[in-house]
């Protein structure tokens, strides 16, 4: 399944990255460029696979991330997600398949790779007695070029709780503490692990500014998330995986069909009105029963002109009138249930 | 940085942490010299034996305690902070870095070995200058390598230990039992000689007793013959290397519960 496409965003990103990050990494970057254009790829999957005994976890996946492109990898629990992310990291031996991050294979992957790699983990509390700063200090002493620690402080929010013990921040502030930690190095590449799990709303839009920002930087940013919106929300692509198998990618616009996928509309006639008085639009139109209409179409412009003419002639109200489109997550739905 | 000033990075940080733990404190530090400041206090004059290797009390009993403060720091202590951080995903977090599993170890066992001179050095001088409980330079000596030995060993022991630790919860309770099992057999609370011979030969399989003998001999020389002091410095040396074998093997940095999956 070849995801990556010559005129992929990331392919753009990248000269973005060389111009932001000349301190640490402009030449690695620029001289990978001229390679050839299969290179920018800064993960590449091959048949994947892994088991847990005799029960098949990755059943052969491919995919490609482009540098600087923000991919969300979707699935429901079990699916999956945390064994290929585990395996990327390096923190975990696949049983068949070729993985290349950032050119190297994680499993043989040294320190200087490590280097070039932020990992935001799903559940870490590092360091309970140190103060925010200190936390960040100790890991900045582990890289070879790390960022300034109160740019850090400032890019995740944490300026004001720097002098603070980790162990009295609340749970969002761990989180964010925990990117800190996966910035701090200057990373090209970063994992995030369903980064918001158990935010409140306005935490969440806040982290997602971040993911937003470290775009700007043109970071590539490999997203495991369980929220659609979040998905939508961030992503350049969407990767779903289901029972062990990718079954869908695309953009957040295209995937599953989505495009292409029929709008509904939706309202309800009033009395007297039979449904043979809506005038004929392209699509079928179905009796909800109770005098509800449903107008399937694949052209819903031109159905809602004719539609809005001919209630304002006769002066119909329409008051409960809906447009629907699939959502992201209907599509997740259908097609992880497909899967399994 | 060079790899060493990393390695030094890391000691400086685990040392501050150790050092901001309440309850690495109060077990490490307080247990020890209140144990030596209440033996000390009960047992002025009494003397132990007969003879020319007759001792007093305080000479049986402030190498015992200085042999359970070495154990303290650099077994319970090392396996409690190293247990903690692998199962809340610290050392995990840190093996996503470039930093070496070397420097991680190293800067542990760094750690015991600074705490466990404090501790034996607090101890010492409270013995000597409190309770005149005294070395000469050759016996402090003495005393010093027994620390150095026993630190090594006994945070060696301290890795291979943390694998048969399933968690946090247990690692506090359930090192400090086997601990204090191990103290009260070998002799630490009481004198030796009041325990049965079989009592005497298991604590003799296990790393404190052969301990305290060796601090034992450097304050009443009289009181071991120096062949049988070998054998003591052979067994501390292969519970070391069994613990270093066994570590190797089965160490791991992510928590329990993620490697069953």
């Amino acid at each position: 399944m070849p995801i990556a496409e010559s005129n992929d965003p990331g392919a753009d990103d990248v000269t973005a990255h060389v111009a932001v990050t000349t301190r640490a990494h402009a030449a690695a970057p620029a001289s990978v460029m001229s390679v050839s254009p299969n290179s920018q790829a800064a993960i590449r999957v091959r048949e994947l696979r892994h088991s847990y005994g005799g029960r098949e976890a990755l059943r052969g996946i491919d995919f490609e991330v482009a540098r600087g492109e923000i991919l969300a990898f979707l699935g429901p629990n079990g699916a999956g997600k945390t064994t290929t992310v585990e395996i990327l990291e390096g923190f975990r031996r696949r049983r068949g398949g070729e993985v290349s991050v950032l050119g190297e294979d994680p499993e043989r992957a040294g320190p200087a790779w490590r280097a070039r790699v932020g990992v935001v983990l799903q559940s870490s509390q590092p360091e309970r007695m140190l103060t925010v700063r200190e936390c960040i200090a100790l890991y900045a002493g582990y890289y070879p070029a790390p960022l300034d620690v109160d740019h850090v402080l400032d890019l995740v929010g944490l300026t004001e709780k720097a002098g603070q013990r980790c162990e009295k921040l609340s749970g969002g502030q761990q989180r964010r503490l925990d990117v800190a930690l996966a910035l701090i190095g200057d990373p090209e590449l970063i994992f995030l692990d369903e980064p918001t799990t158990g935010f409140d709303p306005s935490a969440r839009h806040m982290a997602w500014n971040m993911v937003r920002d470290l775009r700007g930087l043109g970071k590539t940013i490999f997203l495991t998330t369980h929220f659609m919106d979040e998905a939508e929300a961030l992503a350049d692509r969407i990767l779903i995986l289901s029972a062990g198998r990718i079954v869908a990618s695309g953009t957040p616009e295209t995937i599953g069909d989505r495009a292409s996928a029929a709008t509904i509309i939706r309202f309800t006639l009033p009395e007297d009105v039979t449904h043979d008085d809506v005038p004929s639009v392209a699509g079928t139109m179905t009796d909800g029963g109770n005098r509800r209409v449903e107008i399937s179409t694949q052209d819903p412009m031109p159905a809602l002109g004719v539609l809005a003419s001919w209630a304002a002639q006769r002066g119909y109200p329409l008051a409960d009138i809906s447009v629907h489109r699939s959502s992201l997550e209907e599509i997740y739905l259908r097609l992880t249930e497909e899967a399994s | 940085m060079t790899a060493p000033a990393i390695a030094v990075h890391q000691i400086k940080y685990d040392l501050r942490v150790f050092l901001r733990d309440p309850a690495a404190r109060v077990f490490t530090f307080i247990m020890p010299v209140m144990l030596l400041v209440v033996y000390c206090s009960i047992f002025a004059n009494s003397k132990l034996g007969t003879g020319a290797a007759a001792i007093s009390y305080r000479q049986y009993f402030v190498p015992r305690i200085v042999a359970q403060g070495i154990t303290g720091a650099a077994l319970t202590n090392l396996v409690y902070i190293v247990v903690t951080k692998r199962e809340n995903g610290a050392l995990k977090r840190r093996r996503a870095t470039p930093v070496r599993a070397w420097m991680l170890i190293t800067s542990e066992v760094a750690t015991a070995i600074m705490t466990a001179v404090a501790i034996v050095v607090a101890l010492v001088l409270i013995a000597a200058f409190a309770y005149g409980v005294k070395l000469t330079g050759l016996q402090a000596a003495e005393v010093a390598g027994a620390t150095f030995l026993g630190t090594a060993a006994m945070s060696a022991l301290g890795f291979a230990v943390t694998t048969f630790i399933p968690s946090t919860e247990s690692a506090g309770p359930g090192v400090t039992l086997v601990t204090f099992m191990l103290y009260a057999v070998s002799g630490v609370y009481f004198p030796e000689t009041l325990l049965p011979h079989w009592v005497r030969d298991i604590a003799q399989v296990f790393p404190v007793r052969p301990l305290a003998t060796i601090v034992q001999h450097a304050y009443a020389p009289a009181s071991g013959h120096p062949n049988q002091l070998i054998w003591q410095f052979l067994e501390l040396a292969a519970w070391g290397v069994g613990g270093i074998v066994i570590a190797a093997s089965r160490f791991s940095w992510v928590p329990r519960h993620e490697l069953e999956r």
